[in-house]
């Protein structure tokens, strides 16, 4: 695919430059207005990264609820600041350790889904053609429902913190 | 098919900086935008596993399905922090009234 398309290799490192550098800020960041404003760029990239995919109208459609989200998150912000500090808590290795645990489990869901795409042998003449079969949908909606509980219990876990 | 390996490298660093930003962070909408990192590192590695599976634009209808259902689940929990920011700055606190 970036073979065919000349222009989508430069897209995608703009893109992961622009997603993962402000993410990284935002994260840090301090002032929350401005780590709003650092994670609508990110948000840019990731809509670059789509672009580069060949994801044309489903980036417009991500973009458009995102920019929304986050003009409201800024209203939101104005409005009612949160009482709560913005500063991380003492326990940066504890917290250091459950992201790098989460990371470890994404990465490990995602290498399980590629190794369980079987490959078909297809005869057309003389020639085989090695190409992907569609896995099971199951599996999908399994590494689907495992981030959004993995997202929930994150939450669940911020509710409990006094 | 390597080349759509770092777009799921890309989306693991992005879920892990958002997952460190939920853990870390007490400000609601500080908590926010880490959801958002997490929801987009989501939609990013869906998106090129449906490019590993289809090479023809063929599934546009089911992705944009997926993104919605996606930011239809952010958007439940920020509504839902939101509130939660709205409870503790009108709600006073009882030593606040005695006092």
């Amino acid at each position: 695919m970036m073979n065919q398309l000349p222009w989508t290799p430069v897209l995608f490192w703009f893109g992961a430059g622009l997603t993962l550098i402000p993410a990284g800020i935002a994260i840090a960041l301090t002032d929350v207005k401005k780590s709003i404003v650092t994670g609508l760029i990110s948000q840019a990239g990731i809509f670059l990264l789509m672009l580069s995919l060949g994801f044309t109208w489903p980036a417009f459609i991500y973009l458009i609820p995102m920019l929304f989200l986050t003009l409201l998150t800024l209203y939101g912000n104005q409005i009612f600041p949160s009482r709560e500090s913005q500063e991380i808590p003492p326990s940066h290795l504890t917290t250091i350790a459950k992201a790098g645990l989460s990371a470890v489990l994404f990465i490990f869901m995602i290498v399980a889904f590629y190794r369980s795409i079987p490959d078909e042998l297809t005869e057309m003449g003389n020639s085989v053609i090695l190409r992907p079969v569609i896995p099971d949908i199951s599996l999908l909606l399994i590494l689907f429902g495992l981030i959004l509980i993995l997202i929930f219990m994150a939450v669940s876990h911020l509710f409990k913190r006094k | 098919m390597k080349n759509l390996i770092l777009y799921q490298i890309i989306g693991a660093g992005l879920f892990t900086l958002g997952f460190y930003g939920l853990l870390s962070h007490r400000n609601r909408w500080a908590v926010i935008i880490a959801l958002q990192l997490m929801a987009s590192s989501i939609i990013l590695s869906l998106l090129t596993i449906f490019r590993t599976w289809h090479n023809q634009q063929s599934a546009d209808e089911l992705i944009i399905i997926f993104i919605l259902g996606i930011l239809a689940i952010e958007i439940l929990l920020a509504i839902i922090l939101t509130f939660k920011v709205f409870l503790s700055a009108t709600v006073s606190s009882p030593n606040e009234d005695i006092s």
